[in-house]
């Protein structure tokens, strides 16, 4: 049977053994890798911080409490170098924030994403009529999501693709579940409304079938 | 229908967390009876049950290499990152070193002045208004004897701790002789001798070497206490600047490339330490 993260992390903190803090690289690097990749949009990017991201718990280990589980805290670190990358970008691109929530843009001060309007895509969707395949499907949603907000994004990603509950993801993304709530709604609203045209009620629009 | 809108309109923002299963209680109760009588808010439960399932069926990317495998020497590479300043920033010296040449700046800069003073008025002027008693009992137990005991050390010393910030001169001429003590440290006469010739040797060096300014100690001079005097306050001034010189050197040195050319730099302190910048 396996041990539990926390279980590893206490043997590491008392032997110091390097190959328990590798099985536990090893168990998350790419749950990190992939999250932070749906969060950025970008390979270099999302390897990078996935890598900071190990640093910063081989730096920090000592320091981890048991008061949230190893998979949060582990995603909480990834959240902030994602949010520090996405900052870094915008004072670089000095964009605008256009926020498809309405609550995020009136109440909340972390809305700083380089939200796009639904016709603001970069790489416009194919129009409906046409026959996409799976792969094409996936793309589509991959590029929907891209275009949410940040704080948007993040959400839906921890949730719909990794798999937190909201109180854990709240605890990542430092706010409160009501928040967490409604970022997940609005994110997903827009989602579906960018899809719509290829949505039935069982997933992407048949149009491929 | 209006009612019914208004309804979806309350129930509409709950439909996500419904479908994640993260309502509970009333509000769960709330949202069933409202769906068994909504066919709108059906629909957009089922829409977003299958924008769940497409979402969760995005393939897994996975790292172009194993982070674990790699991880010795990722932390190796981090580490040396962490402890190598830019390329085009070097730190000149510590922080207590940095320290350590201001006051000697300071120092010579206080001496300088007062020296020049002395040479400018009448020496023994100068001496009785410039020099307090402070310096005129050092003065005169350099004069007696070059090097001193440790009693008199320590005495001399804690003389110099109690008086202010303006005998830094003095304190300064006080480390250079307990430099000299590891050869003093005996009441030997060999060793006072020896230590005796050393401060002497330096003396004279230094106060040859600090230009025309230093006053050489004279043995025959009629006015022994203000030359010795004079001379004793111009060491730690030369040394000074001695220091200084052999910092600019460094620095120089520093910012040289290896085919001899130097770069424009600018310097900068934080609370390292000094450092210089390549411009």
């Amino acid at each position: 049977m396996d041990l539990t993260d926390e279980a590893i992390v206490e043997e590491f903190r008392q032997t110091g053994d390097s190959t328990k803090f590798k099985s536990l690289v090893r168990r998350y690097q790419n749950r990190v890798y992939n999250a932070a990749l749906r969060i950025l949009g970008n390979q270099d990017e999302a390897e990078e911080v996935t890598q900071d991201t190990f640093l910063k718990v081989h730096q920090g280990i000592t320091g981890f409490r048991k008061e949230a589980s190893f998979a949060s805290w582990i995603f909480r670190i990834a959240h902030n170098l994602c949010v520090d990358v996405v900052r870094t970008k915008q004072r670089r691109a000095g964009v605008k924030v256009v926020s498809f929530d309405p609550q995020s843009t009136q109440n909340e001060e972390d809305s700083l994403d380089p939200a796009v309007s639904l016709s603001q895509i970069a790489d416009p969707l194919p129009s409906p009529a046409q026959r996409v395949d799976l792969e094409e499907q996936q793309l589509f949603i991959e590029k929907t999501l891209l275009a949410l907000p940040e704080n948007q994004r993040t959400v839906v990603v921890l949730h719909d693709i990794e798999g937190f509950q909201y109180q854990e993801i709240a605890d990542i993304v430092g706010t409160s579940v009501g928040t967490v709530r409604s970022r997940l709604h609005y994110g997903r609203l827009k989602m579906r409304e960018l899809l719509a045209p290829y949505f039935d009620n069982q997933g992407v629009q048949a149009a491929s079938r | 229908m209006s009612s019914k809108n208004s309804q979806c309109e309350k129930f509409v923002p709950m439909l996500d967390a419904f479908v994640d299963n993260e309502l509970e209680g009333s509000e769960k109760e709330q949202v069933v009876l409202h769906l068994a009588a909504c066919d709108d808010c059906t629909r957009q439960v089922k829409e977003i049950e299958a924008l769940k399932v497409s979402l969760s069926s995005l393939p897994r990317r996975q790292m172009k290499f194993d982070l674990a495998d790699n991880f010795d020497e990722v932390l190796s590479r981090s580490s040396s990152a962490q402890s190598e300043p830019p390329s085009n920033v070097v730190p000149l010296r510590s922080k207590r070193k940095w320290l350590v040449a201001s006051a000697t700046a300071a120092a010579a800069v206080v001496i300088a002045i007062a020296g020049s003073i002395v040479l400018k008025g009448d020496p023994q002027q100068v001496a009785h208004s410039n020099v307090d008693e402070q310096s005129k009992m050092m003065a005169v137990k350099s004069a007696g004897s070059p090097v001193q005991n440790d009693s008199e050390s320590s005495s001399a010393q804690s003389a110099v701790d109690t008086h202010s910030k303006e005998d830094l001169a003095q304190t300064q001429q006080q480390e250079r002789i307990a430099a000299h003590r590891p050869q003093s440290n005996t009441n030997s006469p060999a060793a006072n001798k020896t230590a005796g010739a050393h401060l002497s040797e330096e003396t004279e060096r230094l106060a040859h070497g600090e230009s025309t300014t230093a006053v050489a100690p004279n043995s025959e001079s009629t006015e022994p206490l203000v030359a010795q005097q004079s001379t004793k306050t111009v060491v730690p001034a030369s040394q000074a600047i001695q220091s200084n010189r052999a910092a600019s050197s460094e620095l120089l040195a520093l910012y040289e490339d290896d085919d001899g050319i130097s770069s424009d730099i600018g310097v900068s302190t934080d609370e390292d330490g000094l450092y210089a910048i390549k411009l």
